[in-house]
């Protein structure tokens, strides 16, 4: 793409399609939708962390008239042990249906046991009490710590830790070792005149969605049942409840409703398989939905992790070697977002010697799902913090510290391929040149800044743009809206159409109305489902020229097409998009372009955050006082809604650095289930996040996206960490940097 | 020659670091890597994203790459 290319739509900030009904309430979400004869599903859930189900009982159940179909993990007809992708996590077929229904051993408190169909939800939950299980129960294990200790309890009998140099002969709660090198460590740390090492934590997070998981399933024994649900990928949750109930595809219908956050979270099945069951066994339209407890207690979080981190460098600030260990916790199944952890630690650097070893480990928590850049705010927080430190100890200004070391185009990654051109420089730049990094820090005010870099996808989108004779239009996608995506695609494609965005209704499509579109996540669907919208309006361009040149009676390449409107070049005549659609009746039918595609070439996304926080050192209250995103989108195809990906990263970032956390008692129990205990920051905690949009474009897209979704949730963890650091003059290496934390490190004999 | 470059776990699995191939196209070089190296198998490539010069390609089954084209095998990225 030309970097000096005008555009007449992209970079403008048009109105979204979908506000005004968000805004007013007449959007239906996952639990809006009510069905004639519809009943309530209820799920019966573990009081207990880790413990065998000795016996399950629902013979009480049964026998009351308010049950009107119960199911159990024995109502999956069949599951074996196919491997899947759930978000960035590879989970077996077995490990989804034994985390959406429990069978022989509870793994986590809140996993699914059991589940009860009746007439109203009140009546469901009450039967659940008609459900006898006996369990017996084991020790729970509730840190990364604890899950490897010799001697640990076993979460599955099974498991032997892949990826050793030696097979593994016994079973472990460490599921899988990842390595990855880039030239000779020891020569590097050798060369090395100064060295950091520093071990850090993370807490397990949630990703604090607003809409808890709900749907609505209706089964149909005679054509596609219907399962309605707030999901970031409707295609794949067709997949999986086709796999876990053993149905053809052609079977389910899945229609996304509006989605109330999802940041990763939605990317997998909870109710939906469940509600199936009790839909065919009761043969009424059944609706589930989590409560808040449920949403924190048995949805997927993020994971926990353990990270050691060793640096070397010079005195001129030369890094020579990076070194990490990480641990992710997976929580009960195996599947943690370990490798891309791994794979993004160093990425920001470009530097000889690299050595990284990363641990899956299982513990009594719920299965981890996505969150925003999966894996690596973890690693990439522990990575951070060590060269903010080596930045101080060889007193350097960490701007000019990473920019003596940045990636940049032809930088070998550790996980193999060299980088093409990438904006993390003209990030660094960026920061290096604004007003905020150049205003004075404040009295008792600490500074902080860190870098973060995030693969970016592609994948499959299928697109459908149909034109109506008075030029007005639908675009048919079948990628969820979680993030203003719908106004992109109006934009994008109204800029190859050469008409107002306005005049192109975008639509996601249900699963029978539009050919598979992978999960909106991965930063992909700017990228990827714009590419593909594109390609549709660039079908119809050429349709648009053949339907002209027949009106003018000369060939198609003599007709030129520019901002809407059909040129003869053979004449003077001019036609627009509009007129043309209007004479299709008599060249051959309505118009309508298609596009399905497995787009390549995402570019990768790097972000710089600076942050400014001011600590009571009575309290340990934390308030941040200026923060600025600054990140590489390629091309902004609409920047306000950039921006909000940017300030939405970061501000998800500030909380799980301050404050967010799974407080578990000692028997695995979540303390904090609630939003007021658990505690996310609220638009009063905040200033206005302030953004600057950097655009190296990709080659790969015809506009040069690159996608914002993810990247803006890693750079906060160090840039908080480290502003709490220099408030406090205290090292930190464990997150959330709350008040009790903070406290002991500044009074440590209290 | 393409050149093909393993990471440290598939290094384990193939034995060495890298090694060149005269193939062009994916199908072409899953075959002549497992006849190569027939410890490593088709089930530990297939599901891995192929890097061609630095493109992450997820769903590499029809790709090409030149002749001199460097390759790398990676997990296939998806996240939230």
């Amino acid at each position: 793409m030309s970097e000096a290319r005008e555009f007449k739509h992209i970079g403008q900030r048009t109105i979204r399609p979908d506000g005004f009904d968000k805004v007013t309430g007449k959007a239906n979400y996952g639990a809006d939708l009510s069905l004639p004869g519809m009943i309530w599903g209820a799920i019966l859930r573990s009081p207990h962390a880790h413990a065998n189900i000795k016996k399950l009982d629902v013979s009480r159940a049964e026998a009351s008239p308010e049950v009107l179909a119960i199911a159990t993990f024995e109502d999956f007809p069949s599951v074996n042990s196919a491997s899947q992708i759930a978000g960035t996590q590879r989970m077996s077929l077995m490990d989804t249906a034994c985390n959406i229904l429990a069978n022989q051993k509870v793994l986590y408190h809140g996993q699914a046991v059991a589940a009860i169909a009746a007439r109203t939800e009140a009546a469901a939950i009450a039967a659940l009490d008609l459900i006898d299980v006996e369990y017996e129960v084991l020790s729970p294990v509730l840190s990364i710590d604890a899950a490897i200790a010799e001697g640990a309890p076993i979460l599955h009998e099974t498991m032997m830790t892949q990826g050793l140099a030696e097979p593994a002969t016994i079973a472990s709660n460490i599921s899988a070792r990842m390595e990855l090198k880039k030239g000779d460590i020891e020569a590097g740390f050798a060369a090395a005149d100064v060295i950091v090492e520093r071990s850090y934590d993370t807490p397990t997070v949630h990703q604090g969605y607003i809409e808890p998981h709900a749907t609505t399933v209706a089964f149909n024994e005679n054509g596609p049942s219907m399962i309605w649900c707030p999901t970031q990928g409707h295609f794949d949750v067709r997949a999986r409840v086709a796999q876990l109930m053993n149905l053809e595809l052609g079977q389910l219908k899945v229609v996304a409703s509006e989605i109330g956050g999802g940041f990763g979270g939605k990317t997998t099945v909870y109710l939906e398989p469940v509600a199936l069951i009790l839909s065919k066994k009761s043969g009424r339209p059944v609706k589930m939905a989590m409560s808040r407890q449920d949403v924190f207690r048995a949805s997927g979080p993020a994971s926990a992790s353990q990270s050691h981190i060793k640096i070397g460098a010079k005195m001129d600030g030369t890094i020579t070697a990076m070194q990490a260990t990480l641990h992710y916790e997976a929580g009960a199944f195996q599947g943690s977002p370990m490798g891309p952890g791994c794979m993004t630690v160093f990425t920001p650097y470009d530097v000889e010697n690299l050595y990284v070893e990363g641990f899956d480990v299982v513990v009594n928590k719920p299965k981890v799902a996505a969150y925003r850049a999966p894996g690596a705010p973890q690693s990439e927080f522990a990575a951070e913090m060590a060269v903010n430190e080596l930045a101080k100890k060889i007193g350097m200004d960490p701007i000019e510290l990473r920019l003596k070391n940045a990636a940049k185009e032809g930088t070998q990654t550790i996980y193999g391929p060299k980088l093409k051109v990438v904006g993390l420089v003209a990030c660094l730049e960026a920061a290096k040149s604004s007003p905020h990094y150049n205003a004075p820090i404040p009295e008792n005010v600490g500074r902080g800044l860190a870098a973060g870099f995030w693969f970016n996808i592609g994948g499959q989108s299928s697109v459908i743009i149909n034109l109506n004779p008075d030029g007005t239009g639908t675009i048919i996608e079948g990628s969820p809206d979680i993030g203003g995506s719908r106004a992109s695609m109006q934009m994008m494609a109204a800029e190859i159409l050469g008409i107002a965005p306005a005049r192109l209704n975008p639509i996601v499509a249900d699963t029978e109305h539009v050919a598979y579109n992978q999960t909106t996540g991965g930063s992909r669907t700017t990228f990827a489902t714009g590419m593909a919208v594109v390609e549709a309006a660039e079908d119809i361009v050429g349709q648009l020229k053949a339907r002209a040149a027949a009106m003018w009676n000369v060939t198609a390449e003599q007709v030129d097409f520019q901002d809407g409107v059909a040129h003869n070049l053979a004449g003077e005549d001019q036609l627009t998009l509009a007129e043309i659609c209007a004479t299709a009746e008599k060249t051959g039918g309505q118009i309508s372009g298609r596009a399905n595609i497995n787009a390549r070439g995402a570019g990768p996304s790097f972000a710089v955050h600076i942050c400014d926080i001011k600590v009571d050192k009575e309290t340990g209250k934390t308030d941040v006082v200026r923060y600025t995103a600054i990140q590489d989108a390629g091309k902004a195809i609409h920047p306000g809604y950039v921006e909000g990906q940017f300030q939405g990263g970061a501000v998800q970032g500030i909380g799980w650095a301050l404050n967010e956390e799974y407080v578990y008692s000692k028997d695995g129990v979540m303390e904090n289930a609630g939003f007021l205990d658990y505690r996310i920051p609220l638009a009063s905690d905040l200033p206005e996040i302030e953004t600057i949009i950097v655009e190296v474009p990709n080659s790969f897209h015809p506009f040069g996206v690159r996608g914002v979704g993810e990247t803006g949730i890693i750079p906060p963890l160090a840039a908080v960490g480290t502003a709490v650091a220099e408030a406090i003059g205290q090292p930190i290496s464990s997150l959330p940097c709350s008040p009790p934390k903070i406290l002991k490190l500044l009074m440590p004999e209290i | 020659m393409a050149l093909v470059c393993f990471n440290a776990s598939l290094e384990q699995q193939a034995g060495c670091a890298s090694l060149t191939v005269t193939a062009q196209n994916y199908r072409a070089l899953i075959d002549e890597l497992t006849q190569k190296l027939p410890q490593l198998t088709k089930d530990a490539l297939t599901p891995l994203a192929l890097v061609i010069d630095g493109e992450i390609v997820q769903e590499p089954f029809l790709a090409d790459f030149s002749a001199d084209a460097e390759l790398h095998f990676i997990e296939k990225i998806a996240a939230g």
